[in-house]
């Protein structure tokens, strides 16, 4: 009877021994993270506080230096300091297209061995290339959707008739106020028209065709929603319709999941807070929904990264992306789906993550290629020319066609 | 005599008339003063027509910075609006509060003025010896070297831009404030020597003949004759090169990437990126870094027209 | 202890960083120029040995700071470095690299070939688009630099030498219209360019305000090509004038009155003294200061990049704006190479404008004979 006691202390002992060295893994040493990210100010605030948090049980003493830069700004300093040699980040948070263009000029690391890729399978193809996976999503989205405020408008509207009707009861009931409005002239957030009209960049042979019938529609419809309806601003960009948004000037808006956290914020955004809603784009009269390009935000890791920052930066990345608490606090908790979970969260019960993944569900995955910035830049100066009504839709889109041919060929 | 008496006073019942018809009409349209201010400058027009000219010029250049002060002094809540007040309902310094407790506002400038203070008086050090070479001596190699000092005014943005990174990298001086200062020093140097020759080239040799008959050797009767006459174009250069520095952009952004070196303007635009402007901390930002500029700007007015001119001028 | 991102730190260790290269330069200078000057004296014994001695720091910073880099500059636009070939060029890049040499004639001859020309299989198709529209070609691009430099220039001068005119009088309140009218000048040009950007905005910008409130319709200046030149011409006209204003001024204050008088006594009236007293004699100050000034509106980048960006539909782009959208911008396509040959061009044509400028007008002499 002792002895067996005695034996199952010393097992117990033993057990616990090993389960309490399994459970407390060797800290890191201390190390010092530099992060450039576009993500945006309000939620590259949350992601240093999680690193805090990784960082006092998994290396503590650690320290990270982020900074924040406009999508532009991030891809032109990372190609100048590849150049240079040196200055390269240990970690970039980006968007997936940005991905296409690092990894063209060499500078990114593949990251297969370093990570378990299996565990992203929702939209780990967005920063894949050459089959070689140079992105780690933390999280599943970036995608445009229907934002409204509940405080002026009591029914969220279906089709773009609804919408229309809605904005201007809206600006009859308040004068001061603007119905609906987006950023009018960026290619972004034109792409989902065509991609309702039925359209698409690339053709099935793989060559990039931008003036079919639907991109000629597309152009034509924004074009009327401008000068025949008037139901957008005279002139909007990306600050416009943000900035009026959040201090309540404007109705109903088209953002991005990025901007969620800080319209969830009443402090940021005075008039929004509670009466936040989001919804799937409204149909259009073929009955489809726009559809908006989908990816996500993918932390990549240049070529530079060794020793001590490479092993803190998989670590806490694997850790952010795949740890439960730091997927709540960071991917949900700045209005954002998680990249790992993203298809299970029908049943989230929040209504707007539930509508942002119905809008997830319905979009259009945005490939890693950088030829897509052939397109976008071609685009671009159409979209212009439509919205200015200095150029028939018909014009916009053969230029388009051109400018990207010309594109491709240099 | 009588007739231009009399003329005055026709042209200023004349405008005293346009300001009325202003003031009725502002009646008329409920308040809208505009109706008075254009009565009034009409007004001002017939009456006295050269003070118009400068009246109206210089409101169309200060209007601009009053409605940077004005934004600077709205409430947060209603940054983008149709008012064209200039002191605005509700004002309040909220903005300036907002900027330096919500961003690094001292720390951006505490990085520019270092950097400035040291290009400007690196230009001023380096370009007074260069100049007076230039000015006293006709040396070979003279003319083809002015010539390259006016080419380099004429260097495209742009074309410096990368190389400079590169060779700033591999000194492993990016992030580094003394980097900019490389960089910024380097394109002062030409215009600083070009203001100076200028100045020097007015100033007679007798002085310096007078002084070596004195006893003095060259460099004696540069150091203790000829600079200090040259105070006022010195301190022109300086300020041009503090100018030229403080509010500097794009080869800062190219070379200064952390958030600890970064200079006013890069914090300036990272403030109003595109994912959210606050025009008020933007606003009460301009107005605070306009200050030392305008101060040092007017302080040194008198000088800014005798210096640049008195190089050109023949006596 | 640190308020606003400053604290005592923070000073005193960018004060260790600085004094230390203030004095050094000031020390090294000198030291430099000692050891320069016995050397150039005593050994070579040239006369020269002064003047060269007192040109050594400022020719040192010139070498290193300007010359080297552009000579980097030039080597690159005989390189093919772009995004692809980015692993040859950098030694951070992974990847195979194709390229059988690095730099020479023949990328340089298709970089510049490229800057002109859109050239396939070895056949010139017509000119190259710079940028992604037809209006990004080299011709029209030249033509709104020529036509951009010059609506400034003549604008400039003519306003500013109005204003010098009017300020040359005996009128009250002299001082404080100096001090506004410089106001432009004296603000960073960020700032303003920024405020003028807010201020053409279609519904908050002051002038369409102004235009409503008058009745009349907003315009959408930013978006139609016309008007955003029309719009960005203003605002560089507003800002260059200050510097003519102050210029010309200085040199109508030299005048001697007593020109004046002599011509009234001859029976000149105001506008024959105009013409043949008071513009010859502010000759000297006109060309160097008009000189300047095509100068530096030929390379004026930051205006319209930051008000129109260049567009709408890249119609306002002139050729250095068109360089840095090109090289930076957010059509880039990371083709250094091609963008340091563009750079290199553009250069070479206000090199040669300026040469003619100047020898016609008689300003080289201005520059080396004074």
């Amino acid at each position: 009877m002792k002895r067996t006691l005695v034996v199952a202390l010393l097992l117990l002992t033993v057990v616990l021994g090993a389960v309490s060295s399994v459970g407390a893994q060797d800290a890191l040493p201390a190390f010092n993270l530099v992060v450039w990210s576009s993500d945006g100010e309000s939620n590259d605030v949350v992601l240093v506080e999680q690193f805090n948090v990784w960082a006092e049980t998994a290396a503590p003493g650690s320290t990270i230096e982020l900074v924040s830069k406009e999508t532009e700004a991030l891809r032109n300093d990372i190609l100048t300091a590849g150049l240079a040699g040196s200055g390269l980040p240990d970690l970039i948070l980006g968007p997936n297209d940005a991905i296409g263009v690092f990894e063209d000029a060499g500078l990114l690391q593949p990251l297969d061995e370093l990570f378990d890729i299996s565990l992203y399978p929702f939209n780990i193809g967005a920063a894949q290339v050459g089959g070689m996976t140079y992105g780690v999503p933390t999280n599943a989205g970036n995608h445009l959707m229907l934002m409204v405020n509940t405080s002026l408008v009591s029914e969220i509207p279906q089709t773009w008739e609804e919408l229309i009707a809605t904005a201007r009861a809206v600006e009859e009931a308040n004068p001061e106020i603007q119905g609906f409005a987006y950023n009018l002239n960026e290619p972004f957030w034109f792409l989902p028209f065509v991609h309702g009209f039925g359209g698409s960049t690339y053709a099935e042979d793989g060559s990039m065709v931008l003036d079919g019938e639907a991109w000629v529609s597309a152009y034509q419809f924004v074009h009327d929603l401008k000068f025949v309806e008037e139901v957008v601003p005279q002139e909007c960009d990306y600050a416009c319709a943000n900035d009026l948004f959040k201090e309540g000037s404007v109705a109903m808006i088209l953002n991005g999941d990025w901007a969620l956290s800080e319209y969830l914020d009443v402090e940021k955004s005075p008039a929004l807070g509670e009466n936040l809603a989001v919804a799937a784009w409204p149909t259009l009269a073929n009955g489809a929904h726009p559809m908006p390009f989908t990816a996500g935000k993918f932390i990549s890791i240049p070529t530079t990264t060794a020793d001590a920052q490479l092993a803190g930066a998989v670590a806490f990345t694997t850790w952010l992306t795949t740890d439960a608490a730091a997927v709540e606090t960071y991917s949900i908790g700045t209005g954002r789906l998680p990249a790992i979970t993203a298809v299970a969260v029908d049943a989230m019960t929040d209504p707007i993550l539930a509508a942002s993944n119905a809008v997830l569900a319905t979009g259009v995955g945005m490939p890693a290629d950088p030829t897509l910035r052939c397109m976008w830049d071609s685009v671009r100066p159409s979209l212009e020319g439509v919205m200015s009504d200095s150029m028939t839709a018909e014009d916009a889109a053969m230029e388009s066609q051109i400018a990207a041919e010309a594109c491709l060929e240099g | 005599m009588n007739t231009r008496k009399s003329s005055n006073q026709i042209t200023l019942g004349l405008g005293a008339v346009l300001a009325l018809v202003g003031l009725i009409l502002t009646f008329v349209n409920q308040m809208n003063w505009f109706w008075f201010m254009a009565g009034a400058w009409l007004g001002l027009l017939v009456w006295q027509p050269t003070h118009w000219v400068l009246v109206s010029y210089s409101i169309i250049s200060v209007y601009p910075v009053l409605r940077v002060i004005s934004i600077s002094l709205r409430p947060t809540a209603n940054l983008l609006s149709r008012s064209l007040a200039i002191i605005p309902p509700n004002a309040t310094f909220e903005s300036y509060v907002v900027l330096f407790l919500e961003e690094e506002f001292l720390l951006w400038i505490w990085n520019s003025f270092s950097i400035t203070m040291v290009v400007a008086s690196v230009g001023v050090i380096v370009a007074s010896t260069g100049a007076y070479a230039f000015s006293r001596w006709r040396f070979p190699g003279r003319r083809p070297a002015l010539i390259f000092l006016l080419t380099t005014q004429m260097i495209p943005a742009g074309m410096l831009i990368i190389p400079i990174f590169v060779i700033v990298a591999q000194l492993q001086l990016t992030n580094n404030i003394i980097g900019l200062m490389l960089a910024y020093i380097a394109t002062a140097i030409p215009f600083s020597i070009w203001i100076l020759k200028g100045y020097y080239d007015t100033i007679p040799p007798d002085l310096e003949e007078a002084a070596m008959v004195d006893g003095c050797n060259r460099l004696e009767s540069f150091w203790r004759i000829i600079l200090p006459l040259s105070t006022p174009a010195l301190s022109i250069v300086f300020l041009f090169n503090f100018l030229g520095s403080w509010s500097e952009f794009i080869v800062a952004k190219v070379i200064l990437q952390a958030n600890s070196t970064q200079t006013w303007p890069l914090g300036f635009n990272e403030m109003i990126g595109t994912f959210s402007t606050d025009w008020g901390k933007y606003a009460a930002g301009s107005v605070i870094v306009t200050i030392p500029v305008l101060l040092l700007f007017l302080w040194q007015s008198r000088y800014l027209i005798s210096g640049l001119t008195l190089g050109s001028v023949k006596g | 202890m640190e308020f606003s991102g400053l604290d005592l730190n923070t000073v005193i260790q960018t004060l260790t960083k600085i004094l230390p290269i203030l004095v050094g330069v000031l020390v090294g200078s000198l030291a430099l120029q000692f050891v320069l000057y016995q050397f150039l004296h005593k050994v070579v014994k040239t006369k020269h040995a002064l003047p060269y001695t007192l040109l050594a720091p400022a020719a040192i910073a010139i070498v290193a700071f300007l010359l080297y880099p552009l000579g980097y500059n030039t080597l690159l636009a005989f390189s093919e470095l772009k995004r692809s070939t980015f692993p040859c060029y950098s030694p951070v890049a992974i990847g195979e690299c194709e390229l059988t040499h690095l730099y020479g004639l023949d990328y340089g001859f298709a970089n510049f070939r490229d800057v002109f020309f859109r050239v396939r299989d070895g056949e010139i198709l017509g000119w190259g688009r710079l940028l992604r529209t037809a209006d990004s070609t080299f011709p029209v691009l030249l033509q709104r630099t020529a036509l951009w430099t010059g609506l400034n220039v003549i604008f400039h001068f003519t306003i500013g030498l109005g204003l010098a005119l009017l300020m040359n009088q005996k009128i009250r309140f002299k001082g404080i219209y100096r001090s506004l009218i410089v106001l432009p000048w004296a603000i960073p040009s960020v700032i303003t360019a920024l405020t003028w950007k807010q201020e053409f905005h279609a519904q908050y910008g002051f002038v369409n305000v102004m235009i409503s409130s008058f009745g009349g319709q907003p315009i959408s200046w930013l978006d139609d090509p016309v008007l955003a030149f029309v719009a960005v011409v203003f605002v560089n006209v507003w800002l260059g004038v200050p510097f003519y204003m102050v210029m010309l001024l200085g040199g109508l204050q030299s005048i001697p009155a007593d020109f004046y008088e002599a011509a009234h006594i001859d029976g000149a009236n105001a506008r024959q003294s105009f013409w043949t007293i008071t513009l010859p004699m502010l000759r000297p100050i006109i060309i160097p200061a008009v000189t300047l000034d095509v100068i530096w509106t030929f390379n004026k980048l930051d205006i319209i990049f930051i008000i129109s960006g260049g567009g709408p539909q890249e119609k306002t782009n002139i050729l250095v704006s068109a360089l840095f959208n090109a090289a930076f911008g957010p059509a880039a396509t990371q083709q250094l190479g091609f963008a340091a040959a563009f750079s290199i061009v553009i250069f070479f044509i206000l090199f040669i404008f300026a040469v003619i400028w100047i020898t016609s007008s008689g300003g080289l002499k201005e520059i080396y004979d004074r």
